[in-house]
């Protein structure tokens, strides 16, 4: 019923003479599971979905959507894209062009032990419970919020170019947030695990060691009253510094959209002009963007154009080598798409976004690092950060770091201010460890805003000499 | 209606129930470089249920109506699988005033003849492109709650963001409209057009404090973040500054911080909240002194106190923040600085830690040096880094006159905001 809907919409878009059309039936289910300092929060669940219809009209991209699946309603949602198109093209012209791209049939599932479908609050409970015990257990940690949930999402897609791709993807996630206290000090941390694939994925990424590890932290820090001293140092990050680093300061201006402009207004627009091949960092630097990843969250084998994924290399070298695109960016580039089209909703236009975007590993080991640092910062994870919306001018914070003394590890050490713009922090990249490891993260972007699953990752980088600042 | 077919099959099996219908129909026509990127139509109806029975609660959200009758089934049979939670009493009946614009038809005509005018307005002064978003919507919220309340609320508002370029200078016209007739896109794009004619080859200054001016823009980004940090369930958790401070000075005498759940303009406007209480007028912050958090019943309970009627169900935040009591003209603000920066706009807000508040912002579009009162040359490269109490007790002065300020990415619930002078802003360069 709901892909014959789909088919009738694209038909009828092309009878009101569109040049393209798409109909995308996106259904999403959701549970969810919280306890805020130990007690537990009305549990949650939610299903909702509906049809989005995009087309081109006289070079003008239309976009409707409805969650009413019947005739009546598809038809009006399809007549209203068409005639709020044409008006708006007294407006301004439209130049939207899409670049060819092969006709697939294709169904494309994550890996569930245990299928959503039967997945309880329970599940979830039993989960949040464990990683609150263990928060729990430090005593200076005051406040705690521990979220689990899930989602299941089914997707019908057909275009006027006989591409037709079903898709039934389900990911988890884990949100701890934990706040403690000593002496007039406080240290707050937030950190999120997920992944796609059953509730089992969370035994892969979301262990009780993992939280354990938070949670030992957490005097250390506190405790610490040493920072840096301001200047230049030999800096060596973990993989989730890394990862925020690739995502924010390489994914982001690689998108396509951002390039040409269409999100100037919003997230704004890059670094990277035109079609340029320019050189940003060391020849250390390699950062890639793949939705390919087993059980990544920022999963999917095709994207919300029917285009097959794949592994994109974005920096080779320090050189970039590849923007993410669309249909829409390719067709002005004269390439094909890259499969970087993504929507979180029904009721959303798909746009250019990351996946799992990561610094490649090297060939160093972490101790390796430390010792070639010989004196300087490690910082190992982080909780403020920004950057500008050219994606020059970053900052990440760090929460948890310590001293390099002599080729080892020394003190903590609290409010470790790295402020640096592109070329200046990724032409100091020296060198990157065999470790590969990844964060999860929802990432926002488009207006309305879309927040989509991704993972940011990449190994422990050395730099040499960034400036730092403190707090 | 399909919140009186859920109340159909849900009344008489749980012990309380609020259902939510909220209907939307909108508009988005987005622009870049002189054309048209998008332009979008929408319609949607979702309904949001909560339910207790005895001690335990649980929540759903429902768009397919389809089968409504199996999904609510199989959610009342859920409840009492659930744990033991907090729940309160829904609200008592209660009669709501409305007041607000309603215009079912989102007007298409206007939103392309703004979209023009916007860009005009930009180019004409002296940027030399542009890119933005206008949205038309119409929200339409019906209750009914198993303690009597039933009601209504209509609403039409208006979102324009455009932003100009000229060289890799940039401005921004942002505001917020209850009415298609009070949009005022030229004007908008004339701002946007004439900050990023006038910032062009900006200058980078060292690091240090200085006194900033704040744009409406800024201030609204601030003061959001200080009205949704008055949330008794982000205090609960540790995630606001203000927890522990009722009662307390946080900021000038002259500065009140007031939710309004209706006020002319707010785009945020309800008649009720998310439990069926009507919402109200509260004053966050009264004459420098922090006075109330925003509470639900939930919170309420816990607090041993009253809902102030800004529920959501689990998280109570502002509707509509309005920041009173500024005695100054932006001229005077400006001509009183010695040496300091006036912000345009700011993006990128970030906490290093929501219990102390301290945060970092990135300084967008145009932003000026000044000095001994005077504009002397535009700079970039900027980052404001300070804390929320920090800041608050810094501010020196304000306007009197408010705009009000909504836009993607950095202020999500309209803000009323005047221009705010505070003085000792750390700001760091790159």
């Amino acid at each position: 019923m709901e892909e014959e809907l789909a088919h009738k919409a694209v038909n009828i878009a092309l009878s009101a003479g569109c040049s393209y059309s798409e109909a995308r039936v996106h259904m999403v289910q959701q549970i969810a599971y919280a306890l805020n300092n130990g007690n537990p929060l009305p549990p949650s669940s939610a299903t909702y979905g509906g049809i989005g219809i995009r087309l081109v009209r006289n070079g003008i991209l239309g976009f409707s959507y409805s969650n009413i699946l019947d005739e009546d309603s598809v038809k009006a949602a399809v007549e209203s894209a068409v005639k709020f198109a044409e008006r708006s093209g007294r407006a301004l012209d439209g130049k939207v062009g899409l670049s060819n791209e092969r006709a697939i049939t294709a169904y494309w599932v994550t890996d569930e032990r245990k299928k959503f479908e039967d997945v309880s609050h329970d599940d979830l409970r039993e989960r949040a419970e464990d990683y609150d015990s263990i928060a729990k257990q430090e005593n200076l940690i005051g406040e705690r919020s521990i979220s689990v949930s899930g989602q299941l999402s089914k997707v019908y897609f057909v275009n006027s170019e006989n591409t037709i791709i079903r898709s039934r993807s389900s990911r988890y996630s884990a949100m701890v947030i934990l706040t403690a206290h000593y002496d007039g000090q406080t240290a707050q941390r937030f950190v999120q695990y997920g992944g796609s694939g059953g509730p089992e994925v969370l035994e892969k990424i979301a262990t009780r060691e993992r939280v354990q590890e938070e949670v030992k932290s957490i005097p250390a820090i506190i405790k610490s009253f040493r920072s840096v001293e301001p200047g230049r140092h030999n800096v060596v990050v973990g993989p989730e510094i890394s990862g925020i680093m690739a995502h924010e300061s390489v994914g982001h201006p690689l998108e396509a959209d951002r390039v040409i402009g269409r999100e100037g207004a919003q997230g704004g627009e890059s670094y990277v002009k035109g079609n340029e091949r320019v050189k940003i960092g060391s020849d250390q630097m390699y950062v890639s963007d793949d939705p390919t990843v087993p059980y990544s969250y920022g999963y999917y084998m095709f994207d919300e154009e029917g285009v097959k994924a794949r592994k994109k290399r974005l920096v080779v070298s320090g050189e970039v080598n590849e923007l993410l695109h669309n249909r829409e960016t390719a067709f002005i580039y004269g390439v094909k798409s890259n499969a970087a089209s993504r929507a979180s909703a029904f009721d959303v236009e798909p746009i250019i976004r990351m996946s799992n975007t990561f610094i490649e590993p090297g060939d160093m080991g972490m101790e390796e690092m430390i010792r070639e640092a010989k004196n300087g910062i490690y910082m190992k994870s982080f909780m403020e950060w920004n950057i500008d919306d050219i994606r020059m001018n970053q900052r990440y914070v760090g929460y948890e770091a310590y001293e390099i003394n002599g080729g080892e590890l020394g003190q903590p050490i609290r409010g470790v201010i790295l402020e640096t713009n592109t070329p200046e922090l990724w032409s100091r990249l020296a060198g990157r460890s065999r470790d590969l490891q990844f964060s999860a993260a929802t990432c926002g972007k488009g207006d309305p805003e879309q927040g989509v699953p991704v993972w940011t990752g990449g190994p422990y980088m050395l730099f040499n000499g960034l400036y730092l600042r403190r707090r | 209606m399909y919140r009186e077919r859920a109340r159909a099959l849900i009344g008489e099996k749980v012990d309380q129930y609020s259902i939510i219908e909220h209907r939307i129909n909108e508009r988005i026509i987005r622009f870049f470089n002189g054309s048209i990127s998008l332009a979008a139509t929408g319609s949607s109806t979702i309904l949001h249920v909560y339910a207790t029975v005895g001690k335990k609660s649980s929540m759903t959200v429902i768009n397919s109506m389809a089968d409504l009758e199996g999904q609510l089934k199989a959610f009342v049979s859920k409840i009492n699988l659930g744990p033991d939670v907090d729940v309160a009493e829904l609200p008592p009946r209660a009669n709501y005033h409305f007041n607000g614009d309603a215009d079912e038809q989102v007007d298409e005509e206007m939103m392309v003849a703004s979209v023009k005018e916007a860009i005009h307005g930009a180019i004409d002064a002296g940027a030399d492109r542009s890119a933005g978003i206008i949205r038309g919507n119409y929200h339409e919220i019906g209750i009914i709650t198993s303690s009597g309340n039933e009601g209504v609320d209509r609403r039409t508002s208006y979102t324009i963001n455009i932003r100009a370029f000229k060289g890799s200078a940039s401005g921004s016209g942002i505001s917020a409209f209850t009415r298609a007739s009070a949009i005022n896109a030229e004007d908008l794009g004339r701002e946007a057009g004439k900050n990023s004619a006038i910032s062009g080859n900006p200058h980078r200054l060292e690091d240090g404090q200085y006194d900033v001016l704040l744009s409406p823009n800024v201030s609204a980004s601030i003061m959001e973040l200080v009205g949704a940090s008055a949330s008794a369930f982000l205090a609960e958790i540790g995630m606001s500054f203000l927890k522990g401070m009722s009662g307390k000075t946080v900021t000038n005498g002259d500065l009140s911080l007031i939710d309004y759940g209706q006020v002319d303009g707010g785009v945020g406007s309800r008649a009720f909240d998310d439990e069926g209480a009507p919402t109200g007028t509260t004053e966050i912050i009264k004459s420098g002194t922090f006075n109330s958090y925003l509470h639900n019943s939930t919170t309420a309970k816990k607090w041993n106190t009253s809902t102030t009627g800004n529920a959501g169900i689990i998280e109570p935040g502002p509707w509509n923040l309005v920041i009173k009591g500024g005695r100054s003209t932006e001229e005077e603000l400006l001509g009183s600085m010695k040496r300091g920066i006036m912000v345009t706009n700011n993006w990128y807000t970030r906490f290093n830690s929501y219990i102390t508040g301290e945060f970092s912002t990135l300084i967008r579009d145009a932003a000026f040096y000044v000095e001994d009162g005077r504009i002397k040359y535009p700079v970039a490269g900027m980052r404001l880094s300070d804390s929320l109490p920090r800041l608050l007790q810094n501010i020196v002065s304000f306007t009197e006159t408010t705009k009000w300020v909504k836009w993607w990415g950095e202020v999500s619930v309209p803000v009323k905001a005047p221009a705010i002078l505070v003085s000792g802003s750390r700001i760091s360069i790159v």
